[in-house]
Order: structure tokens, then C-alpha cells, then sequence
């Protein structure tokens, strides 16, 4: 079934991986999901290659900065129309703004930086295709590629964020 | 064989690494290690203890080994300054920051610098500069100078010299007020200057309380300026304290010249003063930078004049900004647009004039004619350059030589394009004034930086070796940038540096000792005879 709703999501453009980028974050260790619906099958990234991540044949997608890198769920979702997108839940502790729908922007269209494509606030239907987020992240993302597997099923490499508060020193 | 463990972080190892521009590749490394993240409240005592436990752990580990262990940040230093040997330290998520308190501070900073809005923010090492800039927009400040792109970690962008072409303020280890290094399992000093410290005693007591360890508090010049450009190999640069300005933006306005020795062009450049081509702006600008093209076309442009001042800041600041907003202000990014311009040529025959017309398109496109008013963070943000494909050289010399060196690069050209070598990017010259960073490349009063970018292939790489041996066989002194390919050597690196080699090495004896050179050893200091 989720073998089924991913390849449907990903057919609704013509291309085979997804990269989904969180504003306000940074780079810190990464995890390779063997599917990416499952958090168990998450283990250390162990080819530290960046040619071989070639982020060509991409759908891009720019999460909302209001979540501050820090994210609860994040849901594929197909919707009748055919277009597709991705219902984030910020895991922000508190009044944590949200949940939104971020666009999934034009097959190997990279975001504009300049003008960067904005989430919508979303609706409670969080069906879809959920991102499995490991452990290790604590729920604080910088990127998340998914992409079809050899054997067909969706596999991702989840890039964690460091967590990041603000303060002063006496 | 097992991996070992150790407290508060991952372990694994490698199949595979290289560093972005794919300059150096590595198989198998047995042993990377990753501390994971601090608490929430990172003022509160011990909240560090667990990240910098597993930093000594894993030093202890390594010492009683006498195993190399290399920090390495975002691999985006071209050199072998961070090719790996048996152990990587990934500082990834060690990227606390603070803004530093006025019981921190001594009364002479607070009453001189402070007093001007100046404020300094203790940053640990693994921070990404992109981040840094995003929190201090948000408290009110920019730093100083940095790199043209934001994807280092702080460390690493501050060990390696990296700069911008700031005419006032220097490179970035010239704006730093402290330095965190932990020298072995169990030693970790905070260094600063000892003629007007910023920070306080308060300050190195309340370090030691997160940290949980005692930190020794050095002021001593020696040690400090040696350790403002460690190479990665005084220790493991856990924290720095750099000082942030009062938040400005950028002017920016490009001038195009057709003839690349046009007079108004080099009277700009030999005294920083625009004040003939730009009346309208203060003479004097803060920033000044020059794209050449390689291979000039007729009746085209064949130099970018970048000219900018800093403005302050509208008074909301822009709190909410989304991702930075790249401008692509910075040649890496022609080399990206270059990369899919010659999309399947670069291993074919390639004539000069149809490189040369592709160059003059990516460029032209890159550097619009017209001001834009942008934070620095934006300026020098993320470029889009492709992973495993670059190449780049930085020389710099005397700002007086900056004619010399450029006429000899243009001889090294032809005599490479000739024989169809060409460097498949741009040249960029950019100036930087004085430090008192032991082995900061910009020890001269004024200092030029020249910048060769490119897809990497056997020709850009032969371009570089003759452009060295060549200034070397005109008396031009020169030295490399720490980051980027170089063609520096034990004679090269004395010419340059004089004694300031002796300096850092006794500087080097005085903090980590024998057992440490090893472990913190590099294969750039056995090239360089720093070893």
C-alpha cells in the first residue's frame, strides 16, 4: 500500500526523488532509511560522497520556517486534482504555528531563494505518505530526500539540525 | 575489530568520503565519531559537560593510539588540510551560541568597543556561518567579514583564514576576542590577547561551569595569534568568541570595463578609492573586488568592478527571512552556471573562443549593471556549485604586486590556452589589510587575494602549478590560501611567513606537546614543513 501511494505521488511529476528543505537549519549528521515510513530501519550514513548525492531528477519542496527546523510530521500527500504536496506539523513546543501544506514545486525547478515558494496553512486531513523522522534527529530536520528504491519501495536520507535557542551569557 | 563507544555520541564507520569539490577522495575511514546534541538551556551549568566529554573521550582515545585525528566541518576546503587519516570529529552538532552578557566582558571592552555597538557572541565551533548570520540578524547584529558562501562551520572557516575583501576589517580570524581549544583528554585553555582582553574572568568561570571541566583562562599573544589560524591542529577549536557589528547592509553596485587594463579599473584598485567612477557614494568603500574574465573577448567585458558600502540597517530588521537571499555575489556560483553551459564539453576539445563567449554569458548574467541593497548574510550566502566537480586556487600577494600578479596570470593563460589547458572559470581579485594572526595569509599592511575557480580538469590543475612556479621565477612573493589547492612548500612557506613559521610552531610545542603533533597532525603541515 505504501509502496502503491508513493509511486502515485511521485508519477504526478515525472520525477524520482523528492528533496523536501528546511529553512532556518543546518547540516549535522544523516541517516539512510530503508523505508522511509519507518524509523526503525534508519541507520547511520556511511558513503560521505556529496557527488554521489546528485540532487538532479528532483522534486523540490521548502518547508515552512515558522517550524524552525524542528518538525512533528511530515505527510506526502496526492490530492484529487493530481497535484501533489506535503502537510507539515511543526514540533514546536508551545503555541506551535501550523500545521501547513507546502507546494511541491515543478519537476527540477530548484526553489527560488530569493522568493521562496510559501506554505499555506493546512487543512486536518493529514493523509498520506508519512515521513518516518529518526530518532537521532529529535525532531529537528535540515533535509529529507526520498526516492524509490531499487526494489521499488520509497527509501529516504534524513540530513538532522542541530536544535537552536538563543541566549546570553551572565 | 569493534567499534569503540563513547559517552553522548554516534559512532560509525566510513565506506566512503570526500570533501565537496571532490579534491580528495578517501576510501574506508575507520572511525567517525558525531557528539550528539546539548540540552535545551545551554547557560545552565553542565549543559555542555556531555557534548565535550565525548570530544575528550574520544581524545583520550586517540592519544593513548597516537592515532591522527582530523575536524572536519562542512569539507568545503579544496586542500588537504582536512583530508582524513583513522579519525574524523564531525562537529555537527555542536553549534551552541550565545550572545555574551556584560558581567562577561571587561570594563575597557564595555566602555570602548561596546560603547559602539559592537558585541561579541560566543559561538561554538560546529556552527554553520549561514546560521550564525541568521541569529545575529535576529538580536541586531551581522558579522564583521566572512567567507563569500555561509556553508562552513565556524571553526573550520576561522582555522582555514577564510576571508571576503573587507578593506577595514580583515579576514574573519581578525574578528575574533577569544578562542576555546581543547588540547587533549584532559586540558582545555581560553585563549585571548593579553593587552585588552574582552572577556572577563567571569566569563572563563562560567565556561568552565557549562563545560564542566576547569578551563584555563591564557591571555597571552603568542598563543592567541597563533591559535586564530590553528590549521585544525592546536587542538579541537571547540568554541570563539567573535565580535558582531551593529547590523548593516550592503550597498552594492557593479561597473563593467571592457579592457581589463583600463586605467580607471587599476587606479580603484591600486587606492581603494572609487571616488571617480562612483561620485555619488563615499570614495572610500568598504568593500572592493574584481571579477576578470580569462580569456578576454573584443568589444565585450573583460572586468566586474564590485564596489559596496556598508548602510545601516532599516530599523525592522528582516526577522522573517525565510532562507537567505543569495544574490550569488561570488564566482563559485558562475562556476555553477559554467558546469551546465558546457554540459558534456569539458572532456572534448574545447577552443578558446567558444569558452571564451560561454564565460562572458554566465557572467555578464551573474554580475547585472545596477545597486542592490542587501545584509551581508545574503550577500554571501549559498551558491549552487555542483558536489565533485571544483577546483580553486587563492594567491595572494602584496597589494603593491597586484599588477605584477595579474600579468603573469594572463601569461600563464596563453601559454596553457596555446595548447588547449584552460581554466574553465573566472579570476577573482580581492584585497584584505593586515593581521596579527600568526599565519594569517594577510600579514602585509595591504593584501591581495587572487581567486582561480573552476571546473576542475588536468589543464586547470597545470594552469595552477605554472602560475606558482612562474611568480616564484619573477621574484613575486606569494602565498596560498590554507583552504584551497596550493603550491606552497617548507622554502615557500618561510619566504612568505619569515619567522611567524617558528612562531606557531613554538606556539604549537607550548599547547598540545609532542603526544599532541601527533594526533593533531595534517598532511598540509607535512607539506608546508609545519609538522
Amino acid at each position: 500500500m505504501r509502496t502503491c501511494l508513493f509511486a502515485l505521488i511521485l508519477l504526478a511529476g515525472c520525477t524520482s526523488r523528492m528533496v523536501l528543505m528546511a529553512p532556518r537549519s543546518a547540516p549535522a549528521s544523516s541517516y539512510v532509511c530503508a523505508d522511509a515510513t519507518d524509523a526503525s530501519t534508519c541507520s547511520p550514513a556511511t558513503d560521505l560522497v556529496p557527488a554521489n548525492d546528485s540532487q538532479s531528477d528532483s522534486a523540490f519542496v521548502v518547508l515552512p520556517q515558522e517550524c524552525r527546523g524542528s518538525f512533528g510530521q511530515l505527510v506526502l500527500r496526492k490530492r484529487r486534482s493530481g497535484g501533489r504536496n506535503v502537510w507539515v506539523r511543526c514540533a514546536l513546543m508551545g503555541e506551535a504555528p501550523g500545521p501547513f501544506v507546502c507546494p511541491v514545486l515543478p519537476d527540477d525547478a530548484a526553489p527560488s531563494l530569493s522568493d521562496p515558494p510559501r506554505c499555506d496553512p493546512g487543512d486536518p486531513d493529514s493523509h498520506g505518505l508519512e515521513l518516518a523522522i529518526p530518532a537521532a534527529c529529535d525532531e529537528s530536520v535540515n533535509q529529507v530526500v526520498v526516492s524509490r528504491l531499487h526494489s521499488g519501495r520509497p527509501g529516504s536520507t534524513v540530513t538532522c539540525s542541530p536544535p537552536d535557542k538563543g541566549g546570553m551569557t551572565p | 575489530m569493534p567499534l569503540p563507544e563513547f559517552p553522548h555520541a554516534e559512532t560509525k564507520s566510513l565506506t566512503s568520503w570526500s570533501n565537496f569539490s571532490g579534491t580528495i577522495q578517501k576510501g574506508a575511514v575507520p572511525l567517525y565519531v558525531t557528539p550528539l546534541a546539548h540540552g535545551p538551556d545551554l547557560t545552565a551549568a553542565g549543559a555542555l559537560a556531555p557534548q565535550l566529554g565525548a570530544v575528550r573521550e574520544l581524545l583520550r582515545y586517540c592519544f593513548a593510539r597516537q592515532l591522527r585525528l582530523r575536524p572536519v566541518g562542512t569539507r568545503w576546503s579544496f586542500s588537504s588540510i582536512i583530508e582524513p587519516d583513522q579519525v574524523i570529529l564531525d562537529p555537527g552538532f555542536m553549534s551552541g551560541m550565545l550572545r555574551v552578557g556584560p558581567a562577561s566582558l571587561t570594563p575597557e571592552y564595555s566602555a570602548g568597543r561596546g560603547a559602539q555597538g559592537f558585541a561579541p557572541f560566543w559561538i561554538c565551533g560546529g556552527r554553520t556561518v549561514a546560521m550564525t548570520n541568521v541569529r545575529l540578524l535576529e538580536e541586531g547584529f551581522c558579522l564583521q567579514t566572512s567567507g563569500a558562501g555561509d556553508g562552513q562551520r565556524v571553526a573550520g572557516a576561522v582555522a582555514t583564514g577564510t576571508h571576503s575583501s573587507d578593506l577595514r576589517v580583515g579576514a574573519m580570524h581578525d574578528a575574533l576576542l577569544g578562542i576555546q581549544l581543547v588540547t587533549g583528554p584532559d586540558r582545555c585553555v581560553f585563549l585571548q590577547p593579553e593587552r585588552k582582553p574582552a572577556l572577563s574572568e567571569a566569563f572563563v568561570l562560567w565556561l568552565s561551569s557549562v563545560c564542566g571541566m576547569h578551563v584555563q583562562h591564557i591571555q597571552d599573544d603568542a598563543l592567541f595569534h597563533a591559535a586564530q589560524v590553528s590549521l585544525g591542529s592546536l587542538g579541537v577549536v571547540f568554541s570563539v568568541v567573535l565580535e558582531a557589528a551593529p547590523a548593516y547592509r550592503f550597498v552594492r553596485r557593479i561597473t563593467r570595463f571592457e579592457d581589463r587594463n583600463d586605467p580607471a579599473l587599476w587606479r580603484a584598485i591600486r587606492l581603494l578609492d572609487t571616488g571617480s567612477l562612483h561620485p555619488d557614494r563615499p570614495h572610500n568603500p568598504d568593500h572592493l573586488d574584481v571579477v576578470f574574465h580569462p580569456y578576454p573577448e573584443s568589444g565585450k567585458t573583460s572586468a566586474w568592478l564590485t564596489t559596496m558600502w556598508k548602510v545601516p540597517a532599516p530599523p525592522v530588521l528582516a526577522h522573517a527571512m525565510p532562507v537567505p537571499l543569495a544574490i550569488a555575489s561570488d564566482v563559485m556560483s558562475l562556476i555553477a552556471g559554467l558546469f551546465d553551459a558546457l554540459d558534456g564539453e569539458i572532456t572534448t576539445d574545447l577552443t578558446t573562443p567558444i569558452l571564451a563567449g560561454i564565460i562572458s554569458d554566465e557572467t555578464e548574467a551573474l554580475y547585472a549593471e545596477g545597486d542592490i541593497e542587501a545584509y551581508p548574510g545574503q550577500l554571501f550566502g549559498t551558491n549552487n556549485l555542483p558536489a565533485g566537480s571544483g577546483a580553486s586556487t587563492e594567491i595572494i600577494t602584496d597589494h603593491r604586486d597586484s599588477g605584477d600578479l595579474m600579468r603573469v596570470l594572463y601569461e600563464v593563460l596563453d601559454q596553457h590556452s596555446a595548447r588547449g589547458e584552460h581554466l574553465l572559470g573566472a579570476a577573482a581579485l580581492r584585497f584584505v589589510p593586515s593581521t596579527r594572526a600568526t599565519l594569517g595569509m594577510n600579514i602585509k599592511p595591504l593584501n591581495a587575494y587572487l581567486e582561480l575557480p573552476s571546473i576542475r580538469n588536468e589543464g586547470t590543475l597545470a594552469i595552477y602549478d605554472t602560475l606558482f612556479d612562474e611568480l616564484e621565477r619573477q621574484g613575486i612573493a606569494y602565498t596560498c590560501h590554507w583552504g584551497q589547492q596550493h603550491g606552497m612548500d617548507e622554502a615557500r612557506l618561510r619566504a612568505w611567513f619569515g619567522a611567524r613559521v617558528d612562531r606557531w610552531k613554538a606556539a604549537r610545542d607550548a599547547l598540545i606537546g609532542e603526544d599532541g603533533k601527533k594526533v593533531f597532525s595534517a598532511k598540509i603541515l607535512e607539506e608546508v614543513g609545519l609538522s
